[in-house]
């Protein structure tokens, strides 16, 4: 009986805390909830990181209040549910799953709280998605390598993750934009962003094609892209002029294509600090604001999104992006 | 087939690959293409030898591929701060002899089944390469020469992961063949409870062996720094599946006390002979797979086929 009365009254103790922690912990600021879905990758934590330092430096208005689902979905469901009970005036969202948070995204909106889609968008309708597009990306790549090729020549293709939607698009994209030309596809594979898994695929490659045969190496990412670079490397190739494409502008890659070792890279946005500046618009009502980031469309369905285009990193411009992708750079400290 | 000697299958389903794979691709013979596929054997052979040790003993190590994540990482932020080479490899080998430690010390020690065990280690270990490097790759910026020539240089014109790899199994094969340890992990594996009672400290050799087999995903995690000169957390997923099958294919019995050195050397020669074949006959990589998975299904099936059924 003692011990049932102590439980209860270290209980009510700790919820009378929180109770009476929580609103002062956000008293007059907007909270601003981002709901990240992982931080297995330099591009997510590329996203939060900039976001919460633009935040803290330029909306000193604001509560930026970061969790992460740590790639699961049930995770992210009740993190954004807890993230509603802290009062959360707007929600931007990375999905780790578009399906499976449907449901609670729905919740959120009907509950009068405007959501932002980062990066990846859901199948519902949303206030906003915010982010760059695959497709276009795969397309300026397709286009790169037909104009520098003089459209004739032999490529091989190194795609992602076949699971998800880059991968898918950004071959869609590459695909349309070299058909009709004389540029093919010669060899193919998924390497699954694993830049070891490309560079086996590619020593393999280099010697089904002698010297010669191949022209241009298109990676659906920069890791890809270093990997068939030191498959080209090690097999004293790199003397071919063999074009190196990647894509998501990692700054190790902005680096290696300054340096002549890949040609070109294209950046994939982190949408930060565009996410958060969104976000502050659609809190204050401050519509210019969003007309800023990029090119805003609206939908008949209500809702909007702002696309934000890829830039493409050749030699020429490379010095003007340094430090500004994502990933680990060495010089950039 | 059950009068023939031990590894007929394997020997044989080896010739038939390599005869099959130059009558398929003309570039199969050429000798880079040779020391390519003898690359990729030591790569992963190194893993193979480590998972046998484990599997002699009935168990099985699960992480492997997150401790050639985790010394990648490691090893490539050391190199970041200026660590002496010689002193980083040495920390990268602890790494793996310390969760080799903690899978032992869990599995003969405490008796968590080891499928348990290293499952727990797996996620964890994979946890702290993501906490050092952050999510991201780490860029130790321009790797020293002499660290290069361990995964991606030539001694002789031969890759150099291949020396590693070749004293790797004549260690290997000379403890199990000719040491007392190396008759314990058999006995172990074999019928653990005559083994205690000959006298053999049981829980010893299978903490051991674990020890060693973190210590070959370790040194397998340097060659995969030095061949990438990144660290990726990401990486080696799979890797664990990928030494179990090498260990298997090779003739390994996952019911333990049954297997040899030489044995996973074929194992790994096959794995990545189809692997090559495959890439140079350009076929789809959705179709790859299912090749390989049936290629593999079908050498294991040909070692037992040799055997009289228990």
């Amino acid at each position: 009986m003692l011990n049932i009365t102590r439980r209860m009254l270290i209980i009510s103790a700790g919820l009378a805390t929180i109770l009476t922690a929580a609103p002062a912990f956000s008293a007059d600021k907007i909270v601003i909830g981002f709901s990240q879905a992982s931080s297995n990758s330099a591009h997510r934590n590329t996203m939060t990181k900039r976001n919460q330092a633009y935040a803290a430096e330029h909306f000193k208005d604001v509560d930026l209040i970061v969790t992460n689902a740590e790639g699961k979905s049930a995770k992210q469901i009740s993190d954004v549910e807890s993230l509603m009970v802290q009062g959360m005036k707007v929600l931007m969202i990375s999905a780790q799953d578009s399906a499976a948070i449907a449901p609670t995204i729905k919740q959120v909106l009907a509950a009068g709280i405007p959501v932002i889609t980062l990066e990846r968008s859901l199948d519902i309708p949303v206030t906003l998605h915010v982010g760059p597009h695959n497709k276009p990306i795969g397309t300026l790549a397709g286009k790169y390598i037909a104009e520098a090729l003089k459209g004739k020549g032999n490529v091989v293709e190194i795609k992602g993750d076949p699971a998800v939607a880059p991968a898918v698009e950004r071959h869609e994209g590459f695909a349309e934009a070299i058909a009709g030309t004389d540029i093919k596809v010669i060899a193919e594979t998924h390497a699954d962003w694993d830049q070891e898994k490309a560079l086996k695929f590619m020593e393999d490659t280099l010697q089904r094609f002698p010297a010669g045969q191949i022209q241009a190496v298109y990676a659906h990412n920069d890791n890809m892209a270093f990997g068939a670079l030191r498959a080209i490397q090690a097999a004293g190739r790199d003397k071919e002029g063999i074009l190196i494409i990647g894509i998501d502008g990692e700054n190790a890659a902005i680096r290696a294509v300054a340096k002549g070792d890949l040609t070109a890279t294209f950046t994939y946005s982190t949408v930060a600090p565009e996410g958060v500046i969104a976000a502050h618009a659609l809190a204050t009502n401050d519509t210019a604001a969003l007309e800023k980031l990029g090119t805003l469309t609206k939908k008949d369905d209500g809702s909007m999104e702002i696309e934000i285009a890829s830039k493409m990193i050749t030699k020429e411009n490379a010095a003007e992006f340094f430090c500004k992708g994502f990933g680990d750079d060495p010089e950039c400290k | 087939m059950k009068y023939l000697p031990r590894g007929t299958g394997l020997a044989g389903a080896l010739i038939v690959l390599i005869i099959a794979a130059s009558l398929i691709s003309p570039h199969f013979l050429n000798p880079i293409n040779i020391l390519n596929v003898l690359r990729q054997v030591a790569l992963y052979g190194i893993l193979g030898i480590g998972m046998t040790f484990v599997i002699l003993t009935k168990g099985i190590d699960l992480s492997v591929g997150s401790i050639v994540a985790l010394v990648g990482v490691t090893g490539a932020v050391l190199m970041e701060q200026g660590v002496p080479i010689p002193l980083m490899v040495l920390i990268c080998l602890s790494i793996g002899a310390l969760v080799g430690c903690v899978n032992g010390l869990g599995i003969s020690y405490f008796r968590i089944p080891a499928f348990i065990m290293t499952l727990g280690c797996m996620v964890m270990v994979r946890g702290f390469a993501l906490m050092i490097a952050d999510g991201g790759t780490v860029n130790p910026g321009k790797l020293a020469d002499s660290f290069f020539v361990l995964g991606g240089g030539y001694m002789l014109s031969v890759p150099t992961p291949i020396y590693v790899f070749a004293a790797v199994c004549i260690i290997a094969a000379v403890v199990l063949s000719f040491t007392r340890f190396g008759r314990a992990i058999y006995a172990v594996g074999s019928n653990e409870e005559a083994a205690r009672l000959s006298g053999i400290n049981v829980p010893l050799v299978i903490f051991s062996v674990y020890i060693i087999c973190g210590v070959l995903a370790a040194l397998s995690g340097l060659i995969f720094l030095s061949r990438l000169s990144v660290g990726d957390p990401n990486s080696g997923l799979g890797l664990e599946l990928e030494a179990i099958t090498i260990a298997v294919i090779g003739g390994t019995s996952l019911f333990g006390g049954e297997g040899t050195v030489l044995g996973t050397i074929g194992g790994a020669m096959v794995l990545a002979i189809i692997a090559n074949i495959l890439n140079l006959a350009g076929v789809s990589p959705f179709s790859q797979q299912v090749v390989k998975g049936a290629i593999i299904v079908l050498a294991v099936l040909l070692e037992a086929g040799r055997k009289p059924r228990k």
